[in-house]
């Protein structure tokens, strides 16, 4: 396969655009008594 | 005839016939996975939201999507396509192809509608969205008079979007996620292949994963750009430290053939 992608020969801690993104729970539903 | 799975509530007694869930109000992210799961193998994967949130480990509070993905990929073998600030554009165009997706967002909408689960809980909760917008939502048992029954019918798109987009991300400083994005696990598309295209001029990241965790990534560039064959999106964690998982797909040709990117990158083809 011949494409022009260069990689390049360090590794990166640059966090990704989806990483710091909250991750939210649902919330407890309560019955009226 | 489409294929829908089988209504779960979440409030105990269940009309469903699942056994009592004394956790069920907490539970309706789960019981969203578990119609999700459900609908994912067409049947073959019954479970409960109750035993989906076992499987979790924790027991406190609600949960959410990267909980209830990693159980049904780990113990069921379901493989959910979980997507943050995903434009609501990709997610109707995915319901109206025939997936179907565990929808999270802010209940006061809903409860404010024909389609109240409950007549005053109004904060961020979790139902399961099926083919044609046929929705089920956990809350909806008609266990009284004025709480809708799940019976099979298509909520309206805009209703839905509007509880998405009022999804609450935190709470001080309040953080909505803002209309038109959706935060979602979508099930399998049976019909669809995937591929990448990264536009020309991009510097993006190539990941490494070694035995399903990520082990790396650099930066790599493209200046003609490419489109290639890639597998569907899931979640993947590092293999060391604390960082959240991120969505990755894996490329087949170019010479990034085996690595991975982030799932951004990806549609569906259809054939």
């Amino acid at each position: 396969v011949t494409d022009d992608i260069k990689i390049e020969d360090q590794e990166t801690d640059e966090p990704d655009e989806d990483e710091d993104l909250p991750e939210p729970k649902n919330d407890e539903v309560e019955e009226p008594a | 005839m489409t294929y829908l799975p089988t209504f779960q509530d979440q409030i105990p007694p269940h009309l469903s016939g699942v056994s009592a869930d004394p956790q069920g109000g907490n539970n309706c992210t789960c019981y969203s996975a578990a119609m999700a799961a459900d609908y994912d193998t067409l049947g073959a994967v019954k479970t409960t939201g109750r035993r989906i949130r076992e499987l979790t480990g924790d027991k406190i509070g609600g949960t959410n999507l990267a909980q209830v993905d990693t159980v049904l990929r780990d113990q069921f073998k379901v493989n959910l396509d979980t997507r943050y600030r995903l434009p609501w554009a990709e997610f109707d165009r995915r319901i109206r192809q025939g997936q179907g997706a565990i929808l999270q967002g802010w209940y006061a909408p809903i409860r404010d509608s024909r389609f109240r689960g409950s007549e005053t809980f109004g904060e961020n909760h979790a139902i399961f969205v099926g083919p044609g917008y046929v929705v089920m939502d956990p809350l909806c048992d008609g266990r009284r008079p004025g709480i809708y029954r799940y019976h099979g019918e298509a909520y309206p798109p805009t209703l839905l979007k509007e509880f998405a987009g009022q999804l609450l991300l935190a709470e001080k400083p309040e953080r909505r996620l803002g209309n038109g994005f959706v935060y979602a696990s979508f099930t399998r598309d049976r019909k669809g292949t995937y591929a990448v295209t990264i536009p020309a001029g991009s510097r993006f990241r190539v990941y490494r994963v070694v035995r399903g965790k990520i082990a790396g990534r650099r930066w790599a560039t493209t200046h003609a750009g490419f489109t290639t064959r890639s597998t569907q999106a899931a979640l993947y964690p590092w293999r060391t430290g604390t960082r959240p998982r991120i969505s990755l797909v894996r490329l087949v040709g170019t010479s990034l053939n085996g690595q991975y990117v982030s799932s951004r990158f990806a549609h569906e083809v259809h054939p």
